[in-house]
């Protein structure tokens, strides 16, 4: 292993040795010449000894063991990490904002008139009838295409078992199906959006998931 | 037929019973029924796909009066079960301050920051909203009852027609083609489908 001086220079460069040796002749307090880039190289280099640092330090031999003491301590950080329980995504709407807590956004009970709360019984009732036979109307709707689909399926068969097979084959365009439903107005064709960039903020959290 | 407009077509194949009249079947699914076709070897039925195509609603139906009455019901205990939001809290606060102005008769020092008041604000956002101007829900195809266009009747679904011959008589019915030996009913309708006149463009 090649040991450099603080000049970065190898300890065995033969002008270093060269230096040493003119050191130990001359003394070492002619050391203060800092300029050596510019020197010719007859002269001195004492950039080996160093005045102003500290002495040199010995390379250690316990470093790979140091080393593998550090990915020790790293890997039982990571270990207990993955032991602890997860932290699990906030779901935003079951948190109340602490701004909507205050008292003085509560409204005063409302007391309803007798009319007003026969009436609003009424109208629920009237609802709930319209509703049941809205839903029964679906049903038998629905009931009568799949009679009429099988009648027709089976009269195909009947007639040829070819056709019926191809016919009653799973088509996988069918799904996904999307569909955007019925607006209030139709889409305006000559529409001029308003000018400007959509910034999203919605927070995106990411659970990492720890494998060993 | 109107420009190209995008419309999703339905039901595939349907055949037309000439003995019983029209086949008033299943929409959404391969369903599929047969006529005379002495092309089938043997049989003395005559085999016919239809296709039926659809242009689904663009816009939702007029609620009925107890719709109307259930869905004004429905907002007004929304309301009542809800907080004052900020809009609100700032008219409410701007009511205070009002009703005390009155009654003391001078002028507070906060005058300065509520130039802006809530009922200035409320009338420029109608102002806003005055501005623009929505599709018409009944477009001038209904006023006109232009039975060609695809602008009409917004809230229904419409089902193509077509006029042919049936013996005598001029029938309106679906566009249907014979049945050729060798391809499935799906794609006696598919070349229907292709054979109709007219720019558009509809998927399957």
């Amino acid at each position: 292993m090649e040991l450099y001086s603080q000049q970065g220079r190898a300890r065995s460069d033969p002008q270093i040795r060269k230096g040493r040796r003119r050191a130990r002749l001359l003394g070492t307090w002619q050391t203060q010449i800092r300029d050596t880039h510019q020197r010719a190289s007859l002269l001195f280099f004492w950039e080996l000894i160093p005045m102003r640092a500290e002495p040199l330090r010995k390379k250690k031999k316990v470093d790979p063991k140091k080393d593998q003491a550090v990915k020790d301590r790293l890997k039982k950080r990571i270990r207990r990490l993955e032991k602890a329980s997860q932290e699990l995504i906030p779901i935003e709407d079951f948190i109340t904002p602490v701004r909507l807590l205050d008292k003085a956004r509560q409204r005063p009970p409302v007391e309803l008139p007798f009319e007003e709360s026969e009436r609003r019984a009424l109208l629920l009732k009237k609802w709930s009838l319209y509703k049941h036979q809205e839903h029964e109307k679906e049903r038998d709707a629905i009931r009568t295409m799949l009679k009429s689909q099988q009648e027709a399926l089976q009269e195909l068969q009947l007639m040829s078992p070819e056709l019926h097979a191809e016919a009653t084959k799973r088509d996988l365009n069918l799904f996904p199906f999307e569909r955007e439903g019925p607006d209030y107005t139709p889409p305006v064709s000559n529409y001029q959006p308003p000018e400007g960039r959509y910034h999203d903020i919605t927070k995106v959290y990411t659970q990492v998931e720890f494998k060993r | 037929m109107a420009a190209p407009i995008r419309q999703s077509l339905f039901g595939v194949a349907k055949g037309w019973w000439r003995f019983e009249g029209l086949w008033a079947g299943s929409l959404g699914s391969r369903s599929l029924a047969l006529a005379a076709a002495p092309s089938i070897s043997g049989s003395p039925w005559r085999l016919l796909g239809a296709v039926c195509l659809q242009r689904p609603p663009l816009v939702s139906k007029p609620l009925t009066p107890l719709q109307e009455e259930m869905a004004a019901l429905l907002q007004q205990i929304e309301v009542e079960g809800s907080l004052y939001s900020d809009h609100e809290l700032r008219a409410l606060d701007e009511a205070q301050q009002l009703a005390k102005k009155k009654a003391d008769l001078y002028d507070e020092e906060g005058d300065e920051r509520n130039i802006l008041l809530v009922q200035d604000l409320e009338d420029a956002w109608e102002q806003k909203f005055l501005q623009f101007k929505p599709g018409a829900r009944i477009t001038e195809a209904d006023k006109k009852n232009d039975r060609t266009s695809l602008n009409r009747k917004l809230d229904r679904n419409l089902v193509l027609l077509v006029k042919e011959k049936l013996g005598d008589q001029d029938v309106w019915m679906l566009p249907q083609a014979e049945w050729q030996p060798g391809e499935t009913l799906r794609g006696t309708a598919e070349r229907t489908l292709a054979t109709l006149s007219g720019e558009f463009s509809a998927s399957l």
